[in-house]
């Protein structure tokens, strides 16, 4: 059945419907993830989101349940070129299988000429609809993406994902199940709590470290949580995640401002400063901090993206927080990025040997 | 036979690590000097320094020290010390907070060795010691301010530490 | 940054064998780029006129068999500071494993001894790779019973075996799959003085190569990824691939990139490594079956799917070079650290030289490629293996249905070439796709392409192709319909065939200007022309290994002399062609397989000056600015001779310039080219070869190119062949009178005239300063002006 996809500009890219048949509308974010549908649409980030992958033959590396990123999907609407309705592993087709999320899909769109159009004019809202005449334009001027997306997906209620090392105290703005999995592999004791916890809250879980993961949505809208991280950051060592890293930055009287061309891709190269080493890493951020106030900051800037220099990780000079914009949990992508979570535990380990030289000292 | 425990990719990331925590427990840089101990020490050294350029873009002075002439290892018959030649340092340390660089941490003998090597050159605002190895052991009440990696060995274990400038790879092994 | 000691470069270059594939693009990228940034480079190369017109950048071309005898020579002698081996092919790799030890101080770049000799020697493939912790399959050689069955115990079946005989050389593989099977096989023959070579059976796993780019800091990018449709036990190049791997979920990708990145760093390999892994998707089983330490057609494929400049790059990284500070030319810095996001299929597909079936193994069979782009997989099939233009399919499909089940049964379970049209024909049948998938190995997704097609074609056989369908045949594909009636009538926003650009949208992707188009099906058209004036040159499907290097070499020149000449060069093909990277930002490329750029008007007809059409045969011979280059014979006339001269002539209709005489002489069986003589002709012969062709030009009156033939009969010259056109010869100017050849001519084709009064030696004259030797057409002396008098002379006291 042929549906639209219309943009808030006007712009229509005609289509054939698949999934569930309603309306949608949603921010419309272009994905250069190479592989990981199950991850991208799981991906809590999606929130208010109309993921359109550029992709060809979309499904035929098979859909599995195993690389949920969270147990359902926030995502408003899938955009698709060409798809395979069958898979190498014989597991669900990814039509059935957006049908079974009851997600309103789209396929046979030109998402060259979209990623091209976006590249050019900006994020923006759009649509998957019936017709495309004015009442639409019409219904997709009048929506307003909502202001609380990360209290849509973050955990009303704390839970633990024990295990026997570090205590790690995760504040969930956007958690994707793959963060857990690689703390997990080195054995953090994690407890993972809603996004507006108190600083109070926290301490009472006597943390080792504070991760504060990626999310949706825009880091000005989380006043509170900057605050707790001002109180937080005195005391334990954090680590933040793309909108993490924006929150601690923001703390700390940094500026951020939008990327020309948004970071939605499984792999874009990253550097190391310090030593020059290149990783390819997973990208979904549409925002990165402004150089002109890192300068003056009590951060250093550790890592920086190839292709276009922008920041996409720091650290403080003194304190121990360390912070990188990219996803170094992968799913998808390449797993270049891990290495971010030994640092952090290395930071933990520095501290606490630190804290015991010091009181041997004292 | 000698069998890899530590690869090249975490050897470079161990020092990286350092010299972050260089940075984090010292408010401002400038007076740092970087002090190698020959010889690998020295690589250790200049590698650290070339991170902290790319970090904070300030140029830290790196010297070499051959602690030969100090080491109390050596039986008395090898070491006469008139005929020692002491190599002298080749920058100015007074007032400055040196970072003694090495690859190994041991008995710590060789950091002793180098300290005085270091106190007769100078006097230095503070002396730091930084490791890519702490492998136990330590005969002298001698302690690393920034290890690499703390790896547990019994005395009858080699530690060899091989490094790109001089053994054509990184990789530490124990054998 | 990059290595400070090396100024002086030897490259390994390609043999004359024919079963090598053409790398010359890869092989000018390569020194274009070390020459523009100040290498002093030379070469050992067979057939110097595989070098595409690069001879101007090297130092010293040495035309001799490429041995490691040789190859020990020149570094004895000349003490290069570096030996270049990845474009040499296999040979330049098993030269390299040879030399260890033996150079001295000449550095190795890329693959060194370690490498170079592992992708021979299987011991020592596995045991790197086992001690690397990557899969690789376990494998024995060996004359002891005991071993062999100990061996067989602990791996199971499915096997496969083959003998090693005392000489060297080895029987086929053998499939076992059961004790029977094994039996059979050992009683076979005695074991003694032959080893037996036995291996776990990997038949049927489905077959992947990842290309990887890594520097020598350690930054690894995988570049490209390609899948086959068709599984291990069949030739990688006998297979139809597919770029980027579609099949592969996050999971396995990521697995067979750690472990590509894993083996580049186990054998320290800078520069190119394409690993080829066996996935079976059932037990998630994978096996490295073999490394590439060099370019090759692979790397041919991805650089033209990805628009990366692979080649190019590949030289600065084992120059030392940093992945993300590359240059594109001596000035222009580019960022290579990229994996490239590619969001279209990009598919080779193998082409035969004779029509018939052909049992496929694990024996490379086929001649040729064809490379075709689409947005889907049933795009690419349509375009490519299934389209009638390649590959006669009706005449397939005709032949296939009169097979009854069992005999297409045996097509299915012994693969040929014609695979593809067998499926057809057996989901046709309705035979069930998961039996089918099972029994050919080749993955469900294919499978219910081919389905759709199926469905499709039947749509358009009823004749039932309306508004509701039309857009999902264009998807596919499918001729014609692109941009038909039904589509333009629309007043909706409809999918029809347009133009777009290789290259995606991607952070990354943003510093190289790509040029390279395909027709397929969209919304809108991403064609970019400058506002110069425009030739169009045509090419056709290519075959033959010669004739892709003529065409390889013939666009080059053209699109160069083209571009010289103030205007744009456009490129429209059957095919794809990927220019030097030097000419690839300047020319306009169309890959357009059903042809129809014509019909969708995007080139304005007024800004087109004139169209150069390479194929043999003409379709519109109405518009008067087609110009012909390939030859038609004009004249034939059957005489031997001992001697005679090959002339090309361009013609401007009254005056003509022929800058390249090959000279050709049998003596004593051994046949004697020399190109070219120009400079060597006496007055008389100049005089007399003239006249005759004032004569064959006499009605003449158009500008046109001539290829003669004039044999030396008893003193007098007759001319015996003409040709209308370019011939082959123009390969073996590849030296500066070709190239003069194709530049006169698109300055005639512009308007230019030939002065009139030219003298003899004007019109003869021809800048060459090195020259050609050819002995039987396989062996090849450069030699310089001394020597060629010289040789000339010899030739010329037994002329008869």
């Amino acid at each position: 059945m042929k549906r639209y996809l219309i943009l808030e500009d006007g712009t229509v890219f005609p289509g054939e419907g698949f999934g569930s048949s309603i309306i949608t509308t949603g921010q419309l974010v272009i994905s250069n993830n190479r592989t990981g549908i199950e991850q991208s649409v799981t991906d809590p980030n999606t929130e208010g989101q109309i993921l359109a992958f550029t992709i060809p033959s979309v499904g035929s590396s098979g859909i599995n349940r195993d690389f949920y990123e969270s147990i359902n999907s926030q995502c408003k609407g899938v955009v698709i070129g060409s798809s395979s309705l069958s898979t190498v592993d014989n597991s669900v087709s990814f039509e059935d299988w957006i049908a079974g999320l009851k997600i309103p899909g789209i396929k046979n769109v030109d998402v060259r000429a979209l990623s091209k159009h976006i590249a050019e004019h900006g994020e923006m809202k759009a649509s998957i609809m019936d017709t495309h005449d004015e009442h639409a334009m019409d219904q997709i001027k009048a929506l307003v993406l909502p202001p609380d997306l990360v209290k849509r997906v973050s955990t009303k209620q704390s839970y633990p994902n024990p295990n026997m090392g570090l205590k790690i105290v995760i504040v969930d703005l956007g958690l994707k199940y793959s963060t857990l999995r690689q703390l997990s592999y080195r054995n953090c004791n994690s407890v993972i709590v809603n996004y507006n916890s108190t600083a109070d809250e926290i301490e009472n879980l006597h943390p080792d470290g504070i991760i504060y993961s990626n999310g949706p949505g825009d880091p000005k809208d989380l006043p509170n949580t900057i605050k707790t991280i001002q109180i937080l950051q005195k005391k334990y060592p954090l680590l933040g995640i793309g909108l993490g890293n924006l929150l601690i930055a923001l703390a700390n009287d940094c500026q951020i401002e939008r990327l020309a061309q948004p970071h939605h891709e499984s792999s874009l190269a990253v550097k190391e400063v310090a030593s020059g080493k290149i990783d390819f890493v997973n990208h979904n951020h549409s925002y990165t901090l402004d150089q002109k106030y890192i300068g003056s900051s009590d951060f250093i800037v550790t890592n920086v993206c190839v292709a276009d220099g922008s920041i996409e990780g720091i650290r403080h000079e003194y304190l121990p927080i360390m912070c990188v914009l990219f996803e170094p949990e992968a799913a998808p992508g390449p797993t270049d990025g891990y290495y971010v979570f030994d640092e952090f535990i290395d930071l933990i380990d520095s501290v606490k040997q630190q804290e015991g030289a010091r009181s041997q000292w004292n | 036979m000698a069998k890899e425990i530590i690869d090249g990719q975490t050897m470079t990331r161990a020092l990286t690590r350092i010299t972050y925590e260089i940075i984090e427990r010292n408010k401002g840089i400038e007076d740092l000097v970087l002090i190698g101990i020959k010889t690998r020490g020295v690589f250790v050294a200049h590698r650290i320094e070339s991170r902290l350029k790319q970090l904070e873009n300030i140029n830290i002075p790196v010297a070499e020290l051959d602690i030969t002439p100090y080491r109390d290892d050596q039986t008395h018959e090898e070491k006469d010390i008139s005929k020692v030649k002491t190599n002298p340092l080749d920058i100015d340390i007074n007032d400055k907070h040196v970072i003694l660089t090495d690859d190994v941490l041991y008995t710590g003998r060789t950091i002793r060795a180098a300290m005085d090597a270091l106190m007769s050159a100078g006097r230095p605002k503070k002396i730091s010691l930084a490791v890519l190895v702490d492998r136990g052991h330590r005969e002298l009440p001698i302690r690393a301010d920034f290890v690499g990696k703390n790896i547990p060995t019994s005395q009858k274990e080699k530690i060899k530490v091989s490094m790109k400038e001089i053994d054509g790879e990184d990789k530490i092994e124990i054998e | 940054m990059e290595l400070e000691d090396v100024h002086t470069i030897l490259i390994i270059g390609p043999t004359s064998s024919d079963k090598n594939v053409d790398l010359s693009t890869v092989l000018y990228d390569t020194v274009s780029i070390l020459h523009q940034l100040g290498y002093k480079v030379s070469i050992i190369v067979e057939d110097p006129t595989s070098l595409l017109s690069s001879g101007s950048f090297y130092d010293k071309t040495i035309v001799e068999k490429v041995s490691g005898d040789n190859v020990l020579k020149y570094v004895q002698k000349h003490h290069p500071d570096a030996i270049l081996p990845t474009v040499g092919d296999r040979n330049a790799l098993g030269i390299i494993s040879s030399l260890n030890g033996k150079i001295g101080v000449t550095k190795v770049l890329g693959p060194n001894f370690a490498a170079s000799l592992a992708t021979f020697k299987r011991e020592m493939f596995i045991k790197r790779l086992t001690k690397a912790n990557l899969p690789v399959i376990k494998f024995i050689s060996s004359d002891d019973e005991k071993e062999i069955y100990s061996f067989i115990r602990s791996i199971g079946f499915p096997i496969v075996a083959r003998r090693r005989y005392s000489n060297r050389h080895s029987s086929g593989w053998t499939n076992i799959n059961n004790l029977f099977e094994l039996d059979n096989f050992m009683a076979m023959e005695d074991i003694s003085d032959t080893k037996i070579e036995i291996e776990r059976s990997i038949r049927g796993f489905s077959e992947y190569s990842f290309t990887i780019l890594r520097d020598r800091f350690d930054n690894s990018s995988l570049v490209g990824t390609i899948e086959d449709i068709e599984p291990i036990g069949i030739h990688h190049l006998d297979s139809n691939l597919i770029s980027p791997a579609i099949s592969l979920n996050d999971s396995k990708l990521q697995r067979l990139r750690n472990f590509s990145i894993k083996l580049a760093r186990a054998f320290n390999i800078i520069g190119i490594c394409t690993v080829h892994f066996a996935y079976n998707h059932v037990t998630n089983e994978s096996y490295i079956t073999e490394f590439i330490p060099r370019l090759s057609e692979e790397t041919k494929f991805l650089e033209y799917a990805t628009s990366y400049p692979v080649a190019t790059a590949v030289a600065e990284l084992c120059l030392g070079y940093r992945l993300d500070k590359l240059q594109l030319d001596a000035g222009s810095p580019f960022n290579g650290a990229t994996e490239p996001f590619v969001d279209h299929i990009t598919s080779r597909f193998p082409q035969w030289k004779t029509p018939g079936q052909k049992y496929l193994g694990p024996s490379k069979t086929s001649d040729s490629s064809i490379i075709v782009n689409g947005f889907s997989l049933e795009e690419v099939l349509n375009k490519g293996a299934l389209n009638d233009k390649f590959n006669n399919n009706f005449d397939r499909y005709n032949e296939l249905r009169k097979l009854d089940d069992d005999e297409l049964f045996e097509k299915i379970i012994h693969p040929t070439n014609w695979m593809l049209d067998v499926l057809l024909e057996a989901l046709r049948r309705k035979f069930e796709k998961p039996v089918l998938s099972e029994i050919t190995g080749i993955n469900l997704p294919y499978l219910t392409a081919l389905q759709n097609i199926i469905d499709n074609s039947l749509i358009i056989r009823e004749g039932e192709v309306d508004g509701k369908n039309v857009e999902r045949m264009v998807e596919m594909g499918v001729k014609g319909v692109g941009h038909s009636k039904l589509l333009l009538d629309s007043s909706d926003i409809v999918t029809k065939t347009v133009v777009k650009n290789k290259q995606s949208v991607s952070v990354a992707n943003n510093e190289f200007m790509n040029h390279n188009y395909f027709v397929t099906s969209g919304i809108s058209n991403e064609l970019k022309l400058s506002d110069c004036k425009k030739i169009i040159v045509r090419t056709p499907i290519i075959t033959s290994k010669t004739d892709v290097m003529i065409r390889q070499f013939v666009l080059f020149q053209l699109s160069k002399s083209i571009d010289q000449n103030g205007l744009e060069p456009i490129i429209i093909g059957r095919e794809p062609w990927n220019a030097p990277l030097v000419m690839r930002r300047k020319v306009i490329e169309i890959d357009d397989p059903h042809m129809e750029i014509k019909g969708l008007g995007l080139i304005d007809n007024d800004s087109i000056l004139n169209i150069i059409d390479l194929s043999k045969n003409l379709v519109d011979t109405d518009d008067k600015r087609v110009f012909q280059f390939s030859s038609q014979k004009v004249k034939d006339i059957e005489l031997e001779g001992n001697t005679l001269v090959r002339v090309m002539v361009v013609s401007d209709g009254k005056n003509y310039l022929a800058p390249a005489v090959i000279y050709r002489a049998k003596r004593d069986d051994h046949l004697y080219e020399i190109s070219s003589i120009n400079n060597f002709m006496t007055p008389e012969d100049r005089a007399d070869i003239a006249e005759l062709i004032n004569q064959e030009l006499e009605e003449n009156d158009h500008v046109d190119i001539y290829s003669f033939e004039i044999i030396k009969n008893h003193d007098h010259w007759l001319v015996t062949k003409k040709y209308r056109g370019m011939t082959s010869d123009i390969i073996r100017h590849e030296l500066a009178s070709s190239v003069h050849v194709i530049d006169t001519l698109v300055k005639l084709l512009l308007g230019n005239k030939i002065d009139d009064n030219l003298s003899l030696e004007k019109i003869f004259d021809n800048f060459d300063e090195k020259y050609l030797l050819t002995i039987d057409s396989k062996r090849y002396k450069l030699l310089d002006k001394d020597e060629i008098q010289a040789k000339l002379n010899e030739l010329r006291k037994s002329e008869k």
